[in-house]
């Protein structure tokens, strides 16, 4: 019998509620399982529970702990070593994301976004 | 009727002390009840607000994400007293995406037929809904609310204005140019990280030129502050303005926003005389500059500006060189290692850390 492959596990960092939702129903659309979390307390609890992460996308600006703590963390783990990470970075801080892409990011999005351009991104990343 | 008349009004209530008393511990328990009732109708309403709401996000959230990737051909009726929450939810969407997405929101909210409703709206008194309403009409491009946003461009309220601002910059940039950058000039209560969101929402080729002009003909106080909302642009004229200015301005706070915002190479030979200006500020964004747009040949320069008498300067200086276009770990590492200052060492220590290097 041939085995069901399961979808990709995604991890959504996001605090703004109605963003962490609508990248959600874009990273669902697009067959992914999306897990999430609010904050960077959370999102690592989620990164020491989930070893099945495909794709990690995470905000720049988030309480306890912020975007570049984590991504540095993330990235010191062997584990996660490959697994792409896209920053979310508000329109004001352009200059956060060559930080980001310093620190180990594989790509960003500037807020506003266009959705469907992320979902291509988003795709190309889990093609590489 | 003896008793009961008697219980209505005893007799020791005769006693003016007694009267009084029992009077005030009437009145006492009357207004408990009155609070205990208004306590409990808040608590009601609120119970009903969260039912509604919940039931409302369920209806209307998919509703508008399905709207940004395709068309949503039958959108549910929007009741009446929903109006409001749409439009936050709908005003916190079209905040968060641009291009097509932006596009099927505005699709919605026309197909709702609610453009009369957003144009009362616009002249409610509470800050909210008229703020929601504001950013409606304009992302909405409704071209009867131009007249009500102008008058609210001048609004005393820095929120109101400046909303009203973005509205109109959206709803029509050419013609709205010469209302909003004379207020961009002579607000100082609106916020700088605002107005630069703004700013950049628009297309830069009328705002920004209007600006750089209007920057030209202010007095120095002014250009200081207006010349870092020039900051990203590739704006012809603004970056002329900037260049005209470092070559011309002996004001140090205005020569130090134009540092602050410098990102053309072609400025490096007024740069670096700023290197030596008296004003440590100057001097500090002078380094920071080159540290952006510099090359190794501005290495000597700054390297110099390490033994500054100024603590800000020495500190930028070591972050602008790790920074630096071209120059390489080990070239640092190299520098950190035979620096004569120990507080040299420690600071560009700390610089490269940042910067994840040894």
């Amino acid at each position: 019998m041939e085995e069901k492959q399961s979808p990709p596990v995604a991890l959504v960092v996001e605090d703004d509620e109605i963003v962490a939702e609508l990248l959600t129903f874009m990273l669902e659309r697009e067959g992914l399982t999306v897990v999430r979390a609010a904050d960077g307390r959370q999102a690592m609890d989620a990164i020491d529970s989930r070893l099945d992460l495909s794709f990690i996308m995470m905000d720049v600006r988030l309480p306890y702990r912020d975007g570049f703590e984590l991504l540095r963390e993330i990235r010191r783990r062997p584990e996660f070593e490959k697994v792409p990470i896209m920053m979310l970075t508000a329109q004001v801080r352009e200059d956060e994301v060559s930080r980001a892409l310093e620190l180990g990011a594989n790509d960003y999005l500037i807020k506003p976004f266009k959705p469907m351009e992320m979902i291509a991104r988003v795709k190309r990343l889990l093609k590489k | 009727m003896n008793l009961l008349l008697e219980w209505v009004s005893p007799v020791w209530l005769t006693d003016p002390i007694l009267s009084l008393a029992f009077r005030v511990g009437v009145a006492a328990t009357f207004l408990a009840v009155m609070t205990l009732v208004f306590i409990v109708a808040l608590r009601v309403d609120m119970v009903f607000g969260e039912r509604r709401d919940s039931r409302f996000q369920k209806i209307w959230r998919p509703v508008l994400m399905q709207a940004m990737v395709s068309r949503v051909t039958n959108p549910p009726r929007l009741a009446r007293r929903d109006l409001y929450r749409f439009l936050k939810m709908w005003g916190h969407f079209h905040l968060s995406v641009k291009g097509e997405a932006a596009q099927g929101l505005d699709q919605v909210i026309h197909d709702l037929g609610v453009s009369k409703r957003i144009l009362r709206l616009l002249h409610r008194r509470k800050l909210s809904v008229q703020l929601l309403a504001i950013m409606a009409a304009g992302y909405m491009k409704l071209s009867q609310a131009r007249k009500p946003l102008l008058r609210q461009l001048r609004s005393l309220h820095p929120l109101v204005s400046l909303t009203a601002a973005r509205a109109l910059l959206h709803l029509d940039p050419e013609t709205s140019v010469s209302h909003v950058v004379p207020e961009i000039v002579r607000r100082l209560d609106w916020p700088l990280a605002l107005v630069a969101t703004v700013l950049k929402e628009v297309p830069a080729v009328p705002i920004m030129g209007a600006l750089a002009g209007a920057i030209r003909s202010a007095p120095p106080d002014s250009q200081a502050r207006l010349v870092r909302y020039l900051a990203d642009t590739q704006e012809p004229a603004a970056l002329r303005l900037v260049e005209d200015l470092m070559k011309s301005s002996s004001d140090a706070e205005v020569l130090s926003a134009c540092l602050f915002v410098a990102q053309s190479p072609r400025l490096f030979p007024l740069i670096v005389p700023l290197l030596r200006h008296p004003q440590w500020f100057v001097r500090m964004n002078a380094a920071r500059a080159l540290g952006r747009i510099g090359d190794a040949t501005a290495w000597p320069l700054m390297v110099s500006l390490l033994k500054d008498s100024e603590w800000w300067v020495r500190y930028r200086t070591a972050e602008a060189l790790v920074r630096l276009p071209g120059v390489v770990e080990g070239r640092l590492l190299r520098l950190r290692e035979y620096a004569d200052v120990p507080e040299i060492k420690s600071l560009l220590m700390q610089a490269m850390v940042e910067k994840d290097m040894k």
